[in-house]
């Protein structure tokens, strides 16, 4: 039987996660947290095969850099990163952390026993993109990656020479992306774009 | 005869006043190129003229002297004048080259005038020594009065509020004004100490660029504090927002398990299910079994969002599979506290491998007093705080208490709540 850590701040959503552990032959409950940073604790004292990780816990404790600390001490539990969020950085990050796969949380049942049946046979499972969102009257898709990494800054609140710095380009530059981006979402200035990518949970500032 | 002396006196005092300018003997080095020099080239081009005029035989009555010296070949009378001449020019870009490039009264007094600020210096008493041309300018901005003492000067600065000229503003901690052509001066008094001797300074400096940039970073900031509130609130709401969502679907989905349940359920009743047999008797059980477990444990979520703290924490311990021994009184509401104990028991864990983990707190000075410690062994003499450990500190001193990690044989945490934060 390959033993599952629920790591998930929902207690309905552990529930259902448990619901579907329970009526499958091949998988058993090892526990469930709803904070991601008990999680490395838990898989030292407790045996795990596999984790279904939230990204956003309680305490806003993040899912992925746990993931990551886990894989560094115990390379071979196998982690599924689930989310409802559609932050596009995410699935980088997973991937940067040795994630197995990624899951989009869905209704039903057989999506994700699917991505946990073929993560335990060593495939690694990761959606082709993000789920779209509209920010103003652009889509998601729309911007570019760079625009993207500069609409991430800008969200975590850097000027300008800050965002320049990070992603080593010129002032003139950052103006240029964010200019463009404001012109796709139909916004006269950056802070309505950045509060809408915030809402809309494209960007999740400081994940 | 007269030409004779007149012409060798101009010769001598060419050549003297030059040797004498070259050697910087007499002071009056500046006047002699700008007024004595170009004199000279005139007169020596006139005396070319009678040389021409001698040779030509327009004046009969010379004598032998004169003749004689009028009769010299003409290109040495060129050739002197010239050679006279070029010794001026050099000389006229000699003294402009000392000019610029040595300090005297009159340079110091064009640098000040050349300058962008208003300068005034005046004497212990007031008696103004300097000022330049800006300053002046500025005076008369300010009053009509003409200002000879500069205490009074300052006097009338510190008092000014507004005209039609210049109005005061709230800028630095100097006196500051904007003027009519929207350009912003801060005036600076300081004083100068001579070896036995003090000055006033009164500087007035054109700080419109720093005016501007700060009125627009005031901008900048009440918008961005008008943003940062919202951003603040949607931050707050992600989590929520993201649950919502989520548990909205789940419920739907619980909702239709229910539907599931009970539709099977009253087929059963009314008999349009022939073959009740155990399979579907089974089936039908643990469709009921998960929509009640799915009930429960919604209705423990919203007990556990009132008054979770304790009751999770051991519950946590419990999962974790380390032993949380409390005694004493607990800030059981003060989420900071919870937290604390949360973080000691991962790290106990994680670093200690720690099988218990206790904690003592009892009331004191208006606070508590929590001390956490384990039964794990430390790996090192120090710790280094690491995130979580950094964030409670801050957020116990963010409330006014304090923290103090100790590493006797495991890691111990003392910490001091001022109050309870309820």
């Amino acid at each position: 039987m390959t033993r599952v850590l629920i790591v998930d701040d929902s207690v309905t959503v552990r529930t259902l996660f448990e619901s579907i552990i329970e009526g499958s032959d091949v998988y058993s409950l090892a526990g469930t947290l709803e904070n991601a940073k008990a999680a490395l604790p838990f898989c030292m004292r407790s045996p795990v095969d596999l984790i279904l990780m939230d990204v956003y816990t309680k305490d806003r404790e993040n899912g992925l850099e746990a993931a990551r600390e886990i894989k560094k001490e115990f390379p071979d539990i196998k982690i599924i990163i689930s989310t409802s969020l559609p932050e596009e950085s995410f699935l980088e990050k997973a991937k940067a952390a040795g994630c197995e796969s990624f899951w989009y949380k869905e209704v039903g049942e057989l999506g994700l026993l699917d991505v946990m049946n073929r993560t335990m046979r060593g495939e690694s499972v990761y959606p082709d993109t993000t789920p779209t969102v509209s920010v103003g009257l652009a889509k998601s898709v729309e911007f570019t990656p760079m625009e993207m990494k500069v609409l991430r800054e800008l969200c975590n609140g850097k000027l300008n020479k800050d965002i320049a710095k990070e992603l080593c380009m010129s002032e003139n530059t950052v103006k240029f992306h964010i200019n463009n981006m404001l012109q796709k979402a139909g916004y006269s200035n950056r802070y309505q774009l950045a509060i809408d990518a915030v809402e809309q949970k494209l960007i999740v500032p400081g994940f | 005869m007269k030409h004779e002396i007149i012409m060798a006196t101009a010769y001598f005092t060419v050549l003297f006043l030059s040797l004498a300018s070259a050697v910087r003997w007499l002071r009056m080095r500046h006047l002699f190129p700008m007024f004595f020099a170009p004199i000279f080239v005139c007169y020596t081009l006139y005396e070319l003229v009678i040389c021409y005029q001698v040779k030509f035989g327009v004046f009969d009555n010379l004598d032998r002297y004169t003749q004689a010296w009028y009769n010299l070949p003409i290109w040495l009378h060129e050739g002197i004048l010239l050679l006279e001449d070029v010794f001026c020019f050099i000389l006229v870009r000699r003294e402009r080259y000392v000019r610029r490039h040595s300090i005297n009264v009159n340079s110091v007094a064009d640098a000040l005038n050349n300058v962008d600020c208003g300068l005034m210096y005046s004497e212990w008493d007031g008696t103004i020594v300097l000022i330049n041309h800006k300053m002046w300018q500025l005076a008369r901005i300010f009053s009509d009065v003409q200002y000879y003492n500069a205490l009074d000067f300052w006097r009338m600065i510190i008092s000014f509020n507004e005209s039609d000229e210049a109005k005061r503003i709230d800028f630095t901690s100097w006196p500051a004004f904007l003027l009519k052509d929207n350009t912003v001066w801060s005036f600076e008094r300081s004083i100068l100490s001579d070896a036995d001797k003090r000055y006033l300074e009164i500087v007035a400096r054109d700080v419109t660029d720093l005016y501007n940039k700060r009125v627009n970073v005031e901008e900048e900031i009440t918008e961005l504090s008008s943003v940062q509130g919202r951003l603040q609130d949607v931050l707050k709401n992600i989590s929520t927002t993201g649950n919502d969502e989520e548990l909205l679907a789940y419920k739907v989905h619980i909702h239709d398990r229910l539907g599931n349940a009970i539709l099977r359920t009253r087929q059963i009743l009314r008999g349009s299910v022939q073959n009740f047999e155990e399979p579907a008797r089974e089936s039908i059980l643990g469709l009921w079994s998960n929509t009640i477990k799915a009930f429960k444990n919604n209705r423990l979520e919203v007990e556990q969002n009132k008054e979770g703290s304790l009751a999770a924490l051991y519950s946590q311990a419990e999962t974790l599979g380390i032993e949380l021994f409390m005694f004493g009184d607990f800030p059981v509401y003060n989420e900071v506290a919870i937290r604390a104990v949360r973080e000691a028991m991962y790290n106990s864990i994680r670093h200690a491998y720690a099988n218990s983990l206790t904690v003592e707190s009892y009331k004191e000075d208006g606070g508590y007093r929590v001390h956490i410690y384990d039964d794990g062994k430390a790996h090192t003499d120090t710790v280094v705080e690491g995130g979580g450990l950094k964030s409670i500190r801050r957020a116990v001193e963010e409330q006014g208490g304090t923290m103090r990690v100790a590493v006797p044989d495991g890691v111990e945490l003392y910490i001091f709540f001022k109050e309870e934060a309820k």
